[in-house]
């Protein structure tokens, strides 16, 4: 996780050192490699828009963290640390998955999908066990947060618990 | 999708209107935030479709077939439930009629390790097997490949929707919603048996009409296709308070993949030769020895083949080295003594019957007890040329011209003893 906060494009100071004024900014939630992937594919909708400041932000809450920071930094966005994209208003936030505290985040989100739309459900924790599941083997509702990408055939996933906690 | 029963994104992007039933059936309070926008990864991938020749050039893959292996993550994914799988591939098809491409989700190198991963799977790099780039290999791989190997994997599902012939390894049925394209997939794909041989299951596939069988897959991808870019853009536009550009949103082909494939490795095959004296014609079927399961090279198949092993000086393993009819070299190797070279190699490995030096179109040879030989051919890949002349050898061949059939090709060679 990167720990630096930085000067620009995004804080207080950003406009002092910046050589375009733009008027958006867009916050990049990717979280791990895989969301990093599908960013790659939609980025080209902000191609020759010189409106649109782009940075990137993650936190540690998703466990494939390994080479997050040096993919990124190929890509050429600037990351900026979690707790200071948790302390920057932007205008529009993108996440490419929906978990890993995106409810901290000031900023009209929108969720995309990774895979092909939403099929696969995320493996049980082992230590979680099978307490909750629904008699009739149907999804329902996620006791911790009502979320339905959460919940199905007794599955309880790190997702929601990360979020709880 | 919701916080205390509140939505947590202001717009929820769907690639279906099948995600829309599913969705007010389990979060009704998140149906108003849903938009269906479609699929950028497939619109992508379809556009790319037309360049299929230059994905394959760049996996250096000539006329042979594409075998793309697609494993998604975690214990029930292929490569959780079948990790001998490539190698059992790599063992049984003959690498001049196939390549075996492989592409792993990224949350098993980056939870391993991506110089774990080549480790574990170094006996298959080294037999050929070509590990695409995590990020942006796969989509090229994809339209390049003739069959799909792969499991619940969105990636599988990528290739059902373009229509590959897709054999399932594994499918993972408890990670899975019903009623979605990964779903459809499982319903319609067939399976690859429990153990080999692998080539028939691949062959029947790859006659089906793969585009027909997965058009439900397809249909489930995205409900509006090549439209996902821009209506992402008018989406974005919206909750940022813009007006949208006035120009067209690009859609990108997918990149050609930089992968070392031309660059010569070193190789160990084990080389069945099956010799028509009568029209002077020698088939070659190479496979790599490094992940055959039992040692090889002491019985032919049946009496009209002869079974030998060809491998690099260079091949890091001494036990094939060592037990290799056909020991080979680079010409640059040699300096300016290649006939020093060549018996130096005969002295030190006692099982070598033909000691070679390739270079460019050309072999220069030395067959223990008769001497030198050289062989030449315009096309054929040199590396084919050794044991060329090794079987012209054994077979007692004359001097002269010769058919060589190697894969789906035929060449001309030319072998000579000065």
């Amino acid at each position: 996780v990167k720990e630096q906060h930085v000067d620009v494009p995004v804080g207080i100071r950003a406009k002092r050192w910046a050589t375009i004024p733009t008027e958006r900014t867009v916050l990049l939630v990717v979280h791990n490699i895989t969301t990093l992937s599908r960013m790659l594919d939609i980025l080209p909708v902000f191609d020759s828009d010189w409106r649109m400041q782009l940075v990137a932000s993650w936190n540690d809450t998703d466990p494939f963290q390994h080479g997050l920071h040096a993919a990124i930094e190929q890509l050429g966005i600037i990351p900026i640390p979690w707790e200071q994209a948790k302390n920057t208003a932007f205008d529009l936030a993108i996440a490419a998955s929906n978990h890993g505290q995106l409810t901290d985040i000031t900023a009209p989100l929108v969720i995309i999908s990774h895979g092909i739309g939403y099929s696969k459900y995320l493996p049980r924790k082992p230590e979680t066990g099978n307490r909750e599941r629904p008699e009739t083997g149907r999804p329902s509702a996620c006791h911790h947060s009502g979320c339905w990408m959460m919940v199905s055939r007794s599955r309880m996933r790190w997702c929601c618990r990360t979020r709880s906690n | 999708v919701l916080d205390d029963g509140v939505p947590i994104a202001d717009a929820l992007v769907l690639s279906h209107e099948e995600q829309l039933t599913r969705l007010a059936a389990e979060a009704p309070a998140a149906l108003e935030t849903a938009v269906v926008a479609g699929d950028p990864c497939h619109d992508r991938i379809v556009a790319s479709l037309d360049f299929r020749r230059r994905y394959r050039d760049a996996l250096g893959l000539g006329n042979r077939m594409l075998v793309f292996v697609s494993s998604t993550w975690s214990a029930s994914s292929l490569l959780g439930t079948r990790p001998w799988l490539i190698r059992e591939l790599l063992a049984e098809l003959p690498r001049d009629s196939y390549v075996v491409a492989t592409a792993l989700h990224p949350n098993i190198s980056h939870a391993h390790g991506p110089g774990q991963i080549r480790a574990w799977l170094s006996d298959c790099l080294r037999s050929g097997m070509v590990l695409l780039p995590e990020l942006d290999g796969w989509q090229a791989g994809l339209i390049a490949s003739d069959v799909v190997v792969g499991d619940h994997g969105a990636v599988t599902g990528y290739g059902a929707a373009i229509g590959r012939p897709v054999v399932l390894g594994s499918f993972g049925d408890d990670d899975l919603a019903a009623g979605t394209a990964i779903s459809a997939l499982g319903e319609v794909a067939p399976r690859l048996p429990p153990h080999g041989p692998y080539e028939p299951v691949l062959t029947t596939a790859m006659a089906d009409d793969a585009v027909e069988r997965f058009s439900a897959v397809r249909d489930l991808v995205t409900s509006l296709p090549g439209e996902s870019m821009r209506v992402l853009r008018s989406v974005f536009a919206r909750l940022l308070g813009l007006s949208e550009p006035e120009h067209e949103v690009p859609v990108e082909t997918v990149p050609v993949p930089a992968v070392a494939g031309s660059v010569a490795r070193p190789y160990a095959d084990v080389v069945h030769c099956v010799v028509s004296d009568e029209v002077r014609r020698v088939r070659l079927v190479r496979r790599p020895a490094e992940v055959q399961r039992a040692p090889v090279g002491l019985h032919a198949p049946d009496d009209t083949d002869d079974v030998h092993i060809a491998c690099s000086v260079d091949y890091p393993m001494r036990s094939l080295r060592d037990r290799a009819a056909v020991l080979v070299g680079q010409r640059r190797d040699a300096g300016d003594d290649p006939a020093g070279w060549l018996v130096e190699v005969l002295r030190r490995y006692p099982a070598c019957v033909v000691a070679a030096l390739i270079a460019g179109h050309t072999m220069v040879g030395m067959v223990r007890g008769y001497g030198r030989v050289t062989a030449s051919s315009a096309d054929a890949p040199n590396d084919t040329l050794p044991s060329a002349a090794y079987a012209w050898w054994s077979y007692g061949l004359s001097p002269g011209p010769m058919d060589l059939a190697v894969g789906r090709t035929r060449y001309s060679v030319s072998i000579e003893n000065p």
